[in-house]
């Protein structure tokens, strides 16, 4: 086994690049630092640490950044890893020959796959102009990342001018949808979602969790449960191992003040946690395969216990 | 007034369920299925077993 390069693409992120340094420190591994034009203490931090510094420019374009980056680092394993991200645990190495390898990302007790660790022979190649883009099956490595909260300031121009260059592209809707959610801009997220939803033709892992964070918007936020059950359902026929499907349907019911039904949904969710399979290509929210339907358990228990108690209809 | 809300997973749903997975080739599905149909909580054990005939 050998140890990657990481590769980290900086723009002004001397506030978050240091703890994410640092979090690599064990592993010994090289680190790249490829810069885009940072105006800030990013070299002097990159100097201090012995990281390899490369100032690359940018043309607000990620992709050609992370490319330009990939030459710099030459025929080697390589680890692509985000400054507001830190190492939480795992052991960083792959073999020169293997197939590219996914991670595990988590944010605010949401775990991510992106596919990130790339062999030394595996050409990778980006295109997106933001946000990394790979359709291929991939195996998990078990190295885990802590993502802190971080919006890159050019973000939303770079995705508004891609999707006003590829009207019909359902990408860039699908990344403006998550842009949008991840900074509370609830209206934005459920047109740019019913837009991908209706660009997108292929039922993959975006379409269903589009389905899903439009079911939780039109459950918490605009309280049309109609709509939601319905986006929910079509979750569960595609994916019934996931827990997070289940528990949002016990939400509708728990909203409704019907515990009965809620409980029973709840329990299937902490059934199918329960019996999920270690390498299993999700969970999204780990709380939601043993602790949140166990806790709504008890509550619609309760309730119920409460209700009949009190002579209250269910 | 919920439509599809009043009875969403009846037990005739979760074995049509099962027929489509089994049919799709996706054994772990179709496997959960039948666990949630015959979902039974042992008191003794404080875990859910699989009732089902």
């Amino acid at each position: 086994m050998k140890k990657p390069k990481i590769i980290i693409i900086t723009k002004n992120d001397e506030d978050l690049l240091e703890d994410c340094i640092n979090s690599f420190k064990e592993q010994e591994c090289s680190i790249i630092i490829a810069d885009l034009g940072s105006t800030d203490s990013t070299k002097e931090i990159a100097k201090h640490y012995e990281c390899e510094f490369n100032s690359i420019g940018f043309n607000m374009d990620f992709s050609e950044a992370k490319n330009k980056a990939i030459l710099i680092a030459g025929n080697c394993t390589m680890l692509f890893v985000e400054p507001n991200e830190r190492l939480l645990r795992g052991f960083v190495e792959m073999e020169d020959n293997e197939t590219p390898k996914r991670i595990n990302v988590i944010q605010e007790q949401v775990i991510t796959k992106p596919i990130r660790l790339f062999g030394s022979d595996q050409k990778c190649h980006f295109i997106n102009p933001i946000f990394e883009h790979i359709k291929t099956k991939a195996l998990c490595a078990e190295i885990y990342l802590l993502s802190i909260r971080h919006e890159r300031p050019e973000a939303l121009s770079i995705l508004e001018k891609w999707n006003r260059q590829n009207p019909l592209a359902p990408q860039p809707q699908y990344y403006l949808a998550c842009l949008h959610l991840s900074n509370g801009r609830i209206d934005e997220f459920i047109n740019c979602a019913e837009k991908y939803l209706f660009l997108e033709k292929s039922k993959n892992m975006s379409h269903i969790m589009t389905k899903y964070y439009l079911a939780t918007v039109m459950i918490y936020s605009k309280k049309d449960f109609q709509k939601a059950s319905k986006l929910i359902l079509e979750c569960i026929i595609e994916k019934p191992l996931m827990a997070e499907f289940w528990c949002l349907l016990g939400d509708i019911y728990y909203s409704l003040n019907k515990y009965e039904k809620a409980f029973h949904f709840y329990e299937n969710a902490y059934i199918i946690g329960s019996r999920r399979l270690k390498n299993d290509e999700y969970p999204f929210h780990i709380e939601k395969y043993k602790k949140y339907p166990n806790e709504m358990m008890i509550s619609c228990k309760n309730l119920i216990k409460s209700s009949k108690q009190y002579g209250i209809s269910k | 007034m919920l439509g599809i809300l009043e009875n969403p997973f009846s037990p005739r749903y979760y074995r049509e369920m099962i027929e489509y997975y089994n049919q799709k080739g996706m054994q772990h599905e179709a496997e959960a299925f039948k666990f949630l149909i015959g979902k039974k909580f042992d008191e003794k054990t404080k875990d859910y077993h699989n009732n089902e005939k």
